[in-house]
């Protein structure tokens, strides 16, 4: 079986003998090199000002690696993505590139893609337990506080500039959600962009995606950036077993993976003000016919992001600066389907609004210390949530609820003596459900050498309950009942880190970490055979994350990772649900052809994870996206193949689906051509 | 795993062949002053770099105190506060504080080459020219309207190896 081969330490021949290839041809590439007589590079400032600027201008600097010298110092494990990596890989959603990270995972549905991170992701649980900012906007919205990752992110990744991913407890600074880490994607400018831009890919299942960029920078930091992307793409028809009888068409949904959406992203600075308004929509069919809806029938989704947000920073005395926001949010959420015998159309949704404001000061001008201090206040202005039958007309649901939070938050940064850092931070959170909330994190940084750095970090954050758990309320026996005296959940984290680097290009990584969830609400059956979420389970979990990165003497970059982790339930002691043993990770680029073209290729391998009876197997997982930009003047082309080897493989199922496990994607081909006037 | 250390073990030789980010910046600041001319009010005496110099740029940059360009000497100091920051002819801005004071009543008209370094943090001062970190290599942009204003002359040379003019 793969999965005990893989246990065992094994990894599948194919995707194995594919990387030692890659490794192989450059090892020798670069021994070639070495043969020839190394070009001697000054490296000092007093030699490099000799050099004249056209020469000093194809000098390469030292590529900012996962692991770099300011990140060592960072008060946690930061792992940073950038629009290179995104190119490099392919990577068309969110969910696609978080997947490359240590320790982490993601599971679909085919209708929505999940986060998992140090073995925790409850089959069912939308992405609330982390929290997503667009340029520092937390994008969760206030009926279910969803992440959405997958096509549902209202931003096309080509405006993705990079991905900030901190992992840990950073309620500290954010306040709720952000339990298991805080996921920061910052957009291109238009110094970046520079230009108009078009980008057209086609892809198998009938895959096609348009996108138009305008990026303008002018004097005093005025900077435009004005996007749209237009993206569909047919599906294809899909067998599930579990409804494999002559009336349900022999278990196959006919034309029903369908997805299509549309991006719309504006953004405009000047000075130290920005403001940037976005709008994702996405109608994804629903091909596995969760929620005992009618199989092979009419069942959509549609999420609709949209947002505005402003900011304005400006320094008012010497060494502090202020920073402030104001942002407006709406999620709307459509699921149509048909239920029951003869089936009824019926149509559940929810319309979220909220907006806040935040203020905060930098303040640099203590010696050996900088603070961070501010205040958010948020208004939940809609919760409402929605459910009725078409035709004949029944209303089921019309709940309607609002909120407010506000949180005080501080941090202070200290320099100690004998190369130890201090970071100290605590954010006091009220809320109008979920009541006060006090959020502490404690770092401890210590350089010994210049090389070594060692880190304990102890944090506490919260999440208060969601709408859907607190309100949502379908009478009858199967149905579900809201309950508004839900408490917040709790997590405790411990983490070790120890960070080496390994000569000038190289670094590895290694975190141990702790963690104890309390109170974590929980879909139960009441007697009255009604369901209710309640704060009754607990998890815990330790694990280990080794991480390593090299730079190839700038021919190639190699990131690898390896996560140990073992999650279980704080009362039972059973091992949680999609919770995988093991995870490895590596991801290589490497230039080809005296850098004409470039080669990126992934691999991700996850053990088994246990699923609602039985278990989803585990797997590796290969991408391989050669591109070039030389090929086409003034363009890039990339061509991607996902799934390289076309492994069948599948995710555990949420406990809303009759199937136990969901079937994942087979080999997928895009070919992709960006333009640039 | 087994199969990057193989690769690793190869090229360990060839490290050097990358330069440290800050000793490049160090190195083209240089060359900016080169092609850069001050009004004569302002075009004697020692050349004024004022920078922190307890940053990594910053001590990059006192590695070359002493050095001659165009018939002046290179000389590092701290940014000053108040009005003895009209005294610099060159500001590196790189953090908060920096940006502050390029942005202070007493810099604003002065004429100072505004230098924004790579992946400052420090909010959006105006600049002369900006540092920027393009995958492996290091760009410039320039804003030559700023340099005019500022009684600058920024040599045609420069303005053509930017990444963009404005």
């Amino acid at each position: 079986m793969l999965t005990d081969r893989f246990i065992r330490g094994q990894v599948p021949p194919p995707l194995c003998r594919l990387a030692f290839v890659v490794a192989i041809l450059v090892a020798t590439g670069s021994a070639r090199a070495d043969d020839a007589p190394a070009a001697a590079v000054p490296t000092s400032p007093v030699d490099l000002a000799s050099m004249p600027l056209e020469a000093l201008m194809q000098v390469k600097v030292k590529t900012a690696s996962l692991f770099s010298q300011s990140v060592a110092e960072a008060p946690a494990a930061v792992v940073v993505l950038t629009a290179k990596d995104i190119r490099a890989f392919g990577w068309r959603t969110l969910a696609d590139a978080l997947g490359s990270l240590p320790g982490v995972y993601t599971t679909y549905d085919r209708t929505y893609s999940y986060l998992g991170a140090r073995g925790f992701q409850r089959p069912g649980d939308y992405n609330s337990r982390f929290l997503l900012l667009i340029d520092g906007m937390r994008v969760n919205d206030s009926v279910y506080d969803q992440a959405p990752i997958g096509d549902d992110f209202p931003l096309d990744m080509d405006l993705v500039e990079r991905i900030e991913y901190v992992p840990g407890p950073g309620s500290a600074i954010y306040g709720s959600n952000a339990l298991f880490g805080v996921i920061n994607v910052v957009t291109k400018k238009g110094s970046d962009i520079h230009g108009a831009q078009t980008a057209v890919s086609v892809g198998s299942f009938g895959e096609k995606r348009a996108r138009a960029t305008y990026g303008w920078h002018g004097e005093h930091g005025a900077d435009l950036v004005l996007s749209a992307t237009s993206f569909d793409r047919s599906g294809q028809d899909l067998y599930y077993p579990e409804f494999d009888t002559p009336d349900q068409n022999h278990g196959v949904a006919q034309g029903l993976d369908y997805d299509r959406a549309q991006y719309l992203f504006a953004k405009f600075a000047y000075a130290g003000f920005r403001i940037s308004a976005g709008y994702g929509n996405r109608t994804k069919g629903m091909p596995p016919a969760p929620y005992d809806a009618v199989f092979n029938a009419p069942q959509s989704t549609t999420d609709t992001h949209s947002f505005i947000d402003a900011t304005y920073s400006h320094s008012v005395a010497h060494g502090v600066e202020i920073a402030s926001e104001l942002y407006w949010e709406r999620y709307d959420y459509s699921n149509l389907a048909l239920y029951g015998a003869p089936p009824v159309a019926n149509r559940d949704g929810d319309r979220a609004i909220w907006y806040g404001a935040d203020v905060h000061a930098t303040i640099s001008s203590v010696p050996h210390n900088k603070f961070v201090v501010g205040v958010s206040a948020m208004r939940d202005a809609n919760r409402d949530q929605f459910n009725y039958d078409i035709d004949p007309y029944r209303l089921v649901l019309d709940d309607r609820r609002s909120s407010n939070s506000v949180g005080l938050y501080a941090e202070d940064e200290i320099k100690l003596p004998w190369r130890i850092t201090l970071n100290a931070g605590l954010r006091v959170d009220h809320e109008t459900i979920a009541g006060t909330n006090l959020s502490p994190r404690l770092a401890l940084n210590y350089k010994p050498t210049d090389v070594d750095t060692f880190k304990i970090i102890y944090g506490r954050a919260y999440r208060a309950p969601n709408a859907y758990e607190l309100y949502y309320t379908i009478a009858g026996p199967g149905g579900q009942q809201g309950n508004p005296a839900l408490k917040a959940e709790h997590i405790t984290t411990t983490e070790l880190v120890y960070d080496r680097a390994l000569g000038e290009n190289a670094h590895a990584t290694a975190s141990l970490f702790h963690y104890d969830v309390r109170d974590l609400i929980t879909e139960t059956l009441a007697p009255s055979g009604v369901y209710l979420f309640e704060n009754t389970a607990r998890a815990r979990a330790n694990g280990i994350e080794l991480a390593y990165e090299q730079n190839l003497a700038s021919f190639a970059k190699i990131r690898a990772s390896y996560a140990w982790q073992l999650a279980r339930d704080g009362d039972t002691g059973a091992i949680l649900q999609n919770s995988p043993r093991h995870l490895a990770k590596l991801n290589l680029t490497v230039p080809l052809f005296h850098d004409a073209a470039r080669l990126g290729a992934e691999m991700r391998c996850a053990s088994s994870r246990l699923a609602q009876s039985g278990s989803a197997a585990g797997y590796c997982i290969g991408n391989v996206t050669m591109g070039s930009a030389r090929l086409v003047p003034h363009a890039d082309v990339s061509f991607s193949v996902y799934n390289v080897t076309d492994k069948r493989y599948a995710d555990p199922a949420g406990p809303n689906f009759t199937q136990n496990v969901i079937a994942q994607q087979s080999r997928t081909f895009v070919l992709k051509l960006v333009y640039g006037f | 795993m087994a199969c990057a250390s193989i690769a690793s073990a190869c090229v360990w030789t060839l490290a050097h062949a990358q330069v440290d980010l800050y000793s490049l910046e160090a190195a083209y600041v240089y060359n900016f002053t080169e092609f850069t001319q001050w009004p004569p009010t302002h075009a004697s005496g020692p050349l004024a770099v004022c920078v922190n110099p307890r940053t990594e740029l910053g001590a990059a940059l006192t590695k070359l105190d002493g050095r001659t360009v165009s018939g002046r000497t290179w000389h590092v100091q701290p940014v000053p506060e108040g009005a003895a920051i009209a005294a610099c002819n060159v500001l590196i801005v790189e953090d908060a504080a920096s940006n502050a004071a390029s942005k202070s009543a007493s810099a604003r008209d002065v004429p100072i080459l505004v230098v924004r370094a790579a992946e400052a943090d420090a909010g959006d001062g105006p600049s002369i020219v900006t540092l920027v970190r393009d995958g492996e290599r290091l760009r410039f942009d320039i804003d030559n309207k700023e340099a005019a204003r500022r009684r600058l002359a920024l040599s045609s040379k420069l303005l053509r190896l930017a990444r963009n003019v404005t």
